[in-house]
């Protein structure tokens, strides 16, 4: 394993940069998962009663979406750390970006409902899913590109 | 295509690892990867596709709608995802459980029971796996021998069959069930005709037994096994959804949209709604403007006050059919939003029927209106409310509509889907300077029963399902029209032990009301107390329940309608005995007073005297009045000679209110 302390200064600022944002969104995110466990052990009827449906999906679908992708900023990370070359900077604003659009879209989608349609927030995901998928491709492509 | 995608998915991860495994090419690698999103994305797109049958596996095989039906009506489990509350709140009323198939699930009745007999007739329970049996009389027989042009071709004895149980109706407080009499070359009628026969017993969900269905409404006592119902031709109308009876050629071939009173019996057929919102863009602009109806379905709330209170009165109502030819072939023609007028005749009290319709109908059913309507026009078979708002000026003259009260979701309590916890709140709502008067107006202690709006404008003069309802013709309390044509107020439905004659000073007093003229019996004796002795069976059955109604014991003490109720529990009819046990139940000494209603008057001899040593023995205790008024005198013994006089004078004349 390659030191990029010593190799490559941005890859050592973007290794920091995405396991400051990987843990502190994990931090986020699973404490949003104590929240929605809170809120079922407290019955809370604005999120458990039967019209409340879609709020439940979304904010479920907003911990799980934030807890998983501040493990893929920890995994870039860690890929980073490997290969210095991989992910560059527009796959770091890509999934910086994805990290903070999809499950605020999924917050603020669970936040005003309308019946079985979640509020216009969710207009957020899509942008923050694709962002998501650019910068994964990028990071796929790069590590595949060196032929490693 | 579910099982090819699973199996295509599962190949490709396989290749990935042999490959992986093997040294595999980057570009490869790529080309797999994106191959296995593909598939995601298939496999999601499939998933997502409307399903070709939403109603699979709710509604019997036979009944499933057909391509006409489908094209139209949707069934309510294509509502819930985009109406998640609603569906709830509408699983959770009872109107969503009124028709289902008959499963373990919906079951209540206990077909492990054996045999039962009655008038004669021995029915067979019993479970096979997951379905329901009986061995019985052929309810057919019966239905067909009320028709003239059938009985010569009929035998002359009831021919037994062995038939399961498909579907049921009702969920909490009774179960009636429905056979398809079986197929088969060798049948007394026709092999199947695909009519869905009623069985002639019904399960009480709450005492948890079986009783012959004729004992489950207020009708004559009779040796005789009345004929059951026919699903196609009468319990659809109203417990299903877009039900078509197809009778062609004296053979059905019924198919029905949604069972139940599912979402589409309020909101119209929903197919047109349902196309139209697959488009995100156009939900989230009806989003937007959250103002704005939705012209692809109707919603009671947002239609004019008439067409509203019509949803409802299109069950909630007596009413018929008026092109009966039209509706044996495609069912009921009234869709929600309409001008009920236009394929309904909904019919109040009249003395002189003229609507041909009606006309039509009292031939077949001759005290259609004798049994439906107290004489002054009210009426008093429960679940015909609508008619009740006819003739209210709440409605006919202010805004009122059924949702002023009621609501169908957002309701407080499934037993009677109030809007608010407070009865009173919807009067108040429109009558704030009468409500402000309080005591002045209502002449009772703030917060006792007797303020209460209800309890007064909307007595419990209605019947069915063994208990008294609430009119809804909303009205004043008036001794004259109780003396007049014999339907209780509101006055001596809580003061029991009062006379009509109080009752008409007080209303005299307060309210400048006129007295009417009274006879001696009116002025000395107790108004319930004559409506339980020599009253028709409508007031009887309504006496024996205030008598046990505990906000008339709150008003008139519990110590003394024990011997009376005991006197009950050998009316003829079995409703009233069932009433007067249960209402004997609620008075002091009798709470485990055993009763069997099911027996006939000559059967219940022995209960009789047991009921009235009971409170011989336990009277001193527990008497709070010694007064002619109840048939006692100052020593707390019963006028035995004036019961027996005003009992000879009971009004036999035979009374049907069936709901």
């Amino acid at each position: 394993m390659s030191d990029p302390s010593t190799t490559d200064k941005p890859a050592v600022d973007l290794v920091a940069r995405h396991l400051r944002i990987g843990w502190w969104g994990l931090l986020v995110f699973l404490s949003l998962g104590l929240v929605l466990e809170a809120l079922h052990g407290l019955k809370v009827g604005a999120y458990l009663d039967a019209d409340q449906e879609t709020r439940r999906l979304m904010w479920r679908l907003a911990h799980a979406h934030g807890t998983l992708l501040s493990l893929v900023h920890l995994a870039l990370a860690a890929t980073v750390a490997q290969r210095p070359g991989v992910g560059g900077a527009l796959a770091s604003r890509c999934l910086t970006a994805s990290l903070v659009l999809m499950p605020a879209g999924f917050l603020l989608g669970g936040a005003w409902t309308h019946g079985g349609d979640p509020g216009l927030g969710i207009s957020l995901v899509p942008p923050g899913g694709l962002l998501l998928l650019v910068a994964v491709g990028g990071v796929a492509r790069g590590v595949t590109g060196r032929g490693n | 295509m579910e099982f090819l995608l699973v199996l295509t998915a599962l190949a490709a991860g396989l290749l990935v690892v042999l490959r992986l495994r093997s040294g595999v090419s980057p570009g490869n690698l790529e080309i797999l990867l994106a191959g296995a999103c593909s598939m995601l994305w298939l496999a999601g797109f499939t998933a997502m596709r409307p399903r070709p049958d939403p109603l699979a596996g709710k509604i019997p095989a036979a009944l499933a709608p057909a391509e006409d039906l489908q094209e139209r009506f949707v069934g309510s489990a294509s509502c819930r995802s985009c109406h998640p509350g609603e569906h709830a709140s509408w699983r959770g009323s009872y109107h969503s459980s009124m028709t289902q198939p008959a499963t373990p699930a919906t079951v209540l009745g206990d077909f492990t029971v054996g045999e039962l007999s009655d008038r004669g007739r021995i029915t067979r329970f019993w479970q096979k796996d997951d379905t329901f049996w009986v061995e019985t009389a052929d309810p057919l027989w019966d239905f067909l021998s009320r028709n003239p042009k059938a009985r010569s071709r009929i035998p002359d004895q009831p021919p037994r069959l062995t038939a399961q149980v498909v579907m049921l109706t009702g969920s909490h407080h009774l179960q009636t069930y429905w056979i398809r009499r079986p197929a088969g070359e060798d049948t007394w009628w026709r092999p199947d005709d695909g009519a869905y026969q009623q069985l002639p017993w019904v399960w009480l969900v709450e005492e948890g037994r079986w009783i012959p269905t004729q004992d489950s409404f207020v009708t004559p006592a009779t040796h005789k096994v009345l004929p059951g119902l026919q699903w196609n031709t009468s319990c659809n109308q109203c417990h299903s959804v877009g039900t078509r009876p197809h009778l062609a050629n004296d053979r059905f071939d019924t198919r029905t949209a949604d069972l139940g009173i599912a979402c589409e019996a309020c909101h119209g057929p929903g197919a047109a709604h349902v196309a139209a919102n697959r488009s995100p863009l156009r939900r989230y602009l009806q989003h937007l403007d959250g103002e704005a109806a939705d012209p692809t379905i109707v919603n009671p709330a947002r239609l004019p006050k008439d067409r509203s209170t019509m949803v409802c009165g299109q069950c909630h109502s007596f009413h018929k059919e008026l092109d009966m030819t039209r509706w044996r072939e495609e069912g009921v023609l009234y869709r929600a939003g309409d001008d009920i007028a236009e394929t309904k005749g909904v019919f109040t009290y009249t003395t002189e029927p003229t609507h041909p319709r009606l006309l039509e109908h009292l031939k077949v059913e001759h005290d259609a209106l004798a049994g439906r309507f107290w004489k002054d026009g009210t009426i008093r078979v429960a679940g015909r409310e609508y008619t009740g708002l006819l003739e209210s000026a709440c409605h006919t003259e202010g805004e009122m509509t059924c949702l002023s009260c009621h609501a169908m979701h957002d309701y407080v309590s499934a037993s009677d889907q109030l809007n608010d916890r407070d009865d009173d709140a919807s009067c108040v709502r429109c009558h704030p300077a009468i409500a402000a008067q309080g005591t002045a107006h209502h002449h009772h202690p703030a917060d006792s029963s007797g303020a209460s709006c209800v309890n007064c404008h909307m007595p419990h003069t209605t019947w069915g399902l063994f208990t008294a309802m609430h009119s809804h013709r909303i009205d004043s309390p008036s001794a004259t029209v109780s003396a007049s044509t014999g339907r209780p107020n509101a006055c001596n439905q809580c003061h029991v032990d009062q006379t009509l004659g109080w009752a008409a000073d007080r209303l005299a007093d307060w309210y400048d009301h006129p007295v009417p003229d009274l006879d001696a019996d009116q002025r000395t004796l107790s108004a319930t107390v004559l409506w339980l002795v020599r009253g028709d069976a409508a007031q009887r059955v309504l006496a024996a329940w205030t008598l046990g109604w505990p906000t008339a014991h709150e008003a008139s003490g519990t110590g003394w309608q024990a011997p009376l109720l005991a006197r009950a529990l050998v009316d003829p009819y079995a409703v009233i005995r069932k009433t007067a046990a249960a209402s004997l139940r609620t008075l002091p000494g009798f709470d485990d007073f055993e009763f069997d209603f099911v027996p006939f008057p000559q059967q219940q001899l022995g209960k009789l005297r047991e009921a009235e040593e009971r409170w011989r023995v336990g009277r001193d205790a527990w008497l709070d009045r010694r007064d002619t008024r109840v048939l006692l005198d100052e020593d707390g013994e019963q006028l035995a000679d004036l019961l027996d006089e005003l009992g000879r004078q009971r009004d036999d004349t035979p009374v049907r209110i069936i709901e």
